[in-house]
């Protein structure tokens, strides 16, 4: 199995994209926190403040996780688009296994990704803070959990990525689906509803309520994380299944 | 290493592609694979790989499916289509993430890379080969875990005539050495000069199998292509082909 993990690794380090979608997120993730200093105390927004630290590691995970499930989406759907799914099953004929090492990968590349994002927003962001005379308070405010728990978030938008693309097996239909999940299914239909504690429910509410400030407000942190888990599980099972059944 | 297809069948829908279908083939040997377009050469060899499931019968390597075998690229090499390759990835990248899988070292790689003669080409990425050199990827990924089964469906296809030459000097190589190998062609011309043993399919049934010699001893000097179209055109599917110079 770890030969197999060891391979859906070296898939994601030798193309292009994955690492581009990481430099990528890295260089805005360290781009936002002085953004964030420059607009402090304008608007709605608060001046700066030690609490502001956790706010600058939480901003850029929405992207990041967006950027974790690409990534996933590719390694799963990506192989029937460039047809190496035949290699990848000619190598490991058992589908379970195949997909078991996708996810693995994509779990240790989620957590990769978000330790990386910590130490880029954390080490800018503490620095900015500093830099405008406001303490730096990294063991107050949150920010041990949120930074805990970036890593985790994304490694939970990696096994989703791959459990999507796995379920779909066509890059173009899973980007879709993610981007119309995304707009459609959280931004649009709570408001459809009348129902914004809707959104609470759904993946990316679960995901704010992890990584805010402060603690969640309408679920528990058990809770939204518990929905995250859940809904991984849900889609892992589903593709696992299928995957299971479908032929090449 | 023997193969045997006993009773292999596959429908899709109401269309039969392939219908008890039983062969042995013996170590030592190179048996050719032909059949028109449609008749269910393509569609037997992946269900012999695993990458299709039959309706009904199996295909085993020594006694052992393709998914009971414990290390599948040592025993069997296959090679099923020259587009299985990620096009961003390096033609040495590009079989690394197969040998990685199966827990091939990276020297193997080379070595392969140097038997098909793509060392000069190995750092290029896919996108870039032509159809001939994605075809020697294709074989050298086929060859990489040493195997004493060889698996090649229409491998001479896009090959300069240099490459058809380098190909059938291959092939009967791979033989000599004692693998068994079972090789699909429509160049009818250059697979007369390769095999030992000739499987004529049509309509997903078994026509002919008997060794080349006798086949075209019966055909009184007739060519393979002769012998085929002869076949395929007046052979009532599932009867005998007799005496082919009789035939009108």
């Amino acid at each position: 199995m770890i030969s197999l993990i060891s391979a859906e690794v070296l898939k994601i380090r030798t193309t292009r994209l994955p690492g581009v979608t990481i430099v990528v997120v890295l260089a805005i993730a360290a781009a936002l926190p002085m953004l964030y200093a420059a607009a402090s105390g304008t608007g709605d927004l608060e001046p700066l403040n030690s609490a502001s630290l956790t706010d600058m590691l939480a901003a850029p995970s929405r992207l990041a996780g967006g950027g974790v499930l690409l990534i996933g989406l590719l390694l799963a759907a990506g192989e029937f688009r460039h047809r190496t799914v035949f290699t990848t099953r000619l190598a490991e004929p058992r589908p379970l296994r195949v997909l078991a090492a996708k996810l693995a990968a994509m779990t240790l590349t989620g957590l990769t990704a978000g330790m990386a994002l910590d130490l880029v927003t954390a080490g800018v962001g503490s620095a900015v803070i500093a830099h405008n005379g406001v303490a730096v308070e990294p063991l107050a405010h949150g920010f041990p959990r949120v930074a805990l728990l970036v890593p985790l978030v994304l490694a939970a938008h990696g096994v989703i990525g791959v459990a999507v693309g796995a379920l779909l097996r066509s890059t173009t239909a899973a980007i879709g689906v993610v981007l119309m999940w995304a707009f459609v299914v959280e931004g649009v239909v709570p408001m459809v509803f009348r129902a914004p504690e809707m959104a609470t429910w759904l993946p990316r509410g679960a995901i704010h309520d992890l990584l805010s400030a402060q603690p969640a407000t309408q679920v528990s942190l058990g809770t939204a994380g518990a929905l995250i888990v859940g809904y991984a599980a849900a889609l892992v099972a589903a593709a696992a299944l299928l995957d299971y059944r479908r032929e090449v | 290493m023997h193969i045997e297809l006993q009773g292999l069948a596959k429908r899709y829908g109401p269309i039969s592609a392939v219908e008890d279908l039983t062969l042995s083939l013996a170590p030592g040997r190179v048996t050719g694979f032909v059949g028109a377009n449609g008749a269910g050469k393509s569609t037997t060899m992946r269900m012999l790989l695993g990458l299709t499931r039959p309706d009904a019968g199996n295909a085993t390597f020594d006694g052992k499916t393709y998914a009971e075998l414990r290390d599948p690229l040592r025993t069997v090499g296959a090679m099923v289509d020259p587009n299985v390759f990620h096009p961003g990835r390096t033609g040495r990248n590009a079989l690394r993430v197969i040998a990685r899988a199966a827990q091939i070292p990276d020297s193997q790689v080379d070595h392969v890379l140097a038997l098909v003669g793509l060392v000069g080409a190995a750092q290029r990425r896919v996108g870039g080969y032509s159809m001939g050199m994605r075809q020697r990827l294709a074989l050298a990924s086929a060859l990489l875990g040493d195997p004493g089964a060889v698996v090649l469906d229409e491998p001479a296809n896009g090959l300069d005539p240099q490459g058809v030459h380098w190909l059938r000097g291959l092939i009967r190589e791979l033989a000599a050495q004692g693998r068994t190998v079972f090789v699909s062609s429509h160049l009818l011309a250059e697979l007369a000069q390769t095999i030992d043993d000739v499987v004529v399919i049509a309509q997903g049934r078994l026509i002919i199998h008997e060794p080349m010699a006798a086949l075209l001893g019966r055909a009184h000097g007739g060519s393979l292509e002769a012998v085929f179209l002869h076949l395929t055109s007046t052979t009532p599917v599932g009867s005998p082909p007799g005496n082919l110079k009789d035939r009108p």
